[in-house]
């Protein structure tokens, strides 16, 4: 039967002129919704525009859809094609919002099941120069509505034009899923420009204790502080006197917006024994992309030998698809339950610029899982 | 994957699940470009081949049903059901001996044997893609065979099955 089946079944294709049409359709229907695409920035250009707001080398790229060169320039891509797949996924915001003394000009969100990138630039008042080193935001919310363990960390681009009024920022949420469709909560407030490290340490350490002496002074009592190292009396100095050289810009800006990039992680559904004299887990999934890679893991507590170090500064290798090799330390989320006996382990492994070559496979506690395409 | 990558990959799938619920090849061309054009306003993301193609398949059969159900779609039903139509008449060609023969079984039986016999699908994966029980799945793959057995007369079935 299953041949007979088969046979005349081979038979039934459709007709090449369909096959035209449908090629046809496709390419008209993707290029409206690259139109679509298209239009928010024409918006948000006129409105740039009108507000007289000098805007030069940030954020008008043309090629490879909408995307500015900062994300190309922060993640080190060079190959079109990896700008191109890069563009396919990024959403695209061009939402500028205002508030006192600038406004903040959301640009781009990509990411994957892992990590989500938000670049968006800091436009000062007019004639105000931004030329610091770098720059900081002191109040910082940018969260995303999910539930779940994350941590974020913010800062300034390297700044092409030192004479304007705008600087750029990236900001990275490693949230261990995916933030694709999440609203993401954005809030900062009192942006700071310094010329190096050191005085950025100096000026925070001078914030922590003149923050002490504002509490020893309402009569708190701090764990760890003796109130009498400290001249309650002295009139606090401004910031400005004591840091003349720190550049203030004061405050706060908060939206919100949907995160509808596309994830640019592949989810392969492993199943796998991960094994080692001292331990039997499974490997459930693992995701893969050019920005990073993550480990789904579930094991029983009973088939783990010290359970506490499970995970920790594990050797991640990868192999690509050229030979070539990369070896580095992970970190992992690990929660189990001594009632259920039941745990899980969450790797992550973040690239330090994005990939531009494919992976064959990911070796993690000496097991290593060859991608399905290479099988 | 891109959408051309998926096209390339499934389009030929795509079109006989339409075609098997149809036996029509215009529907099936028409069935092909909404299934295609449908996943550029919802992209993809399973992890496997094979999961892809499930669900493009699984995605057929229902833009297959909303084709069925619309108002015009019965008015053409009716219409051809006056006369034979052409592509029952390519089937008395001597290529074919099957396909003429499953054009005639009722749809829940084509697709069961459809899905295992040309596209290898267990009872249980064919369960799960067209949302069916298992023992039904196994009962619906037995009629079917049986009615094939009997449309084709004990001996023919023999020497050809």
């Amino acid at each position: 039967m299953k041949n007979l089946f088969k046979q005349e079944w081979d038979y039934i294709v459709p007709s090449q002129e369909s096959q035209d049409v449908l090629w046809q359709k496709l390419q008209e229907h993707q290029d409206i919704e690259q139109k679509q695409k298209k239009s928010p920035k024409k918006l948000a250009t006129a409105l740039l525009l009108t507000a007289s707001i000098l805007f030069t080398s940030t954020v008008l790229a043309e090629d490879f859809g909408e995307l500015s060169e900062d994300i190309f320039d922060f993640f080190s891509v060079t190959q079109g094609e990896r700008k191109e797949y890069l563009s396919n996924g990024a959403l695209i915001l061009n939402q500028l919002f205002e508030g006192e003394n600038g406004s903040i000009y959301l640009k781009e969100v990509i990411g994957d099941e892992n990590i989500t990138y938000i670049f968006y630039d800091f436009i000062a008042e007019e004639g105000t120069v931004l030329d610091k080193k770098f720059y900081l935001f002191e109040d910082q919310q940018i969260l995303g509505a999910i539930s779940g363990s994350s941590s974020s960390s913010s800062y300034s681009l390297e700044d092409d034009d030192k004479t304007d009024n705008v600087v750029s920022f990236v900001t990275i949420l490693d949230y261990r899923v995916s933030l694709e469709g999440a609203t993401i909560n954005f809030s900062v407030g009192d942006l700071y420009g310094y010329d190096d490290y050191e005085q950025n340490y100096e000026h925070i350490r001078w914030r922590q204790q003149e923050r002490y002496k504002e509490l020893l002074r309402a009569g708190e009592t701090i764990s760890g502080i003796n109130a009498e190292d400290y001249d309650l009396e002295a009139e606090t100095p401004e910031e400005w006197e004591v840091f003349p050289d720190i550049q203030a810009i004061y405050g706060n800006w908060t939206t919100s917006f949907t995160a509808d990039f596309k994830s640019y992680s592949k989810l392969y559904k492993i199943n796998d024994n991960i094994e080692t004299p001292d331990l039997k887990m499974k490997l459930k999934t693992m995701s893969v992309s050019p920005l990073s890679i993550g480990l789904e893991i579930e094991f029983w507590t009973y088939l783990i030998d010290n359970l506490h170090n499970l995970g920790k500064n594990q050797i991640i290798r990868i192999t690509f698809t050229d030979g070539t090799t990369l070896e580095e330390e992970t970190g992992a989320g690990l929660s189990y339950s001594t009632y259920t006996k039941r745990g899980s382990l969450n790797v992550t492994y973040v690239f330090p610029e994005i990939l531009e070559k494919e992976i064959y496979s990911v070796t993690y506690y000496g097991n290593e899982f060859v991608l399905e395409e290479y099988k | 994957m891109n959408i051309e990558e998926i096209v390339k990959k499934h389009s030929d799938t795509v079109y006989k699940v339409a075609y098997n619920y149809f036996f029509n090849p215009h529907d099936a061309e028409d069935i092909q470009q909404t299934v295609f054009l449908n996943l550029l306003k919802q992209p993809l993301h399973l992890a496997t081949l094979e999961e892809e193609k499930a669900y493009l398949i699984r995605m057929t059969i229902n833009a297959c049903h909303n084709l069925k159900k619309s108002a015009w779609k019965r008015k053409v039903f009716f219409l051809e059901q006056q006369g034979e139509s052409s592509y029952e008449q390519d089937f008395l060609n001597e290529d074919y001996i099957l396909l003429p023969l499953l054009q005639k079984l009722p749809r829940k039986y084509r697709e069961v044997l459809f899905l295992h016999y040309y596209e290898d699908y267990s009872v249980g994966e064919i369960g799960i893609i067209l949302q069916r029980k298992p023992n039904l799945i196994s009962t619906q793959l037995k009629r079917g065979k049986e009615k094939l057995k009997l449309m084709l007369g004990e001996r023919k079935y023999e020497e050809f099955i």
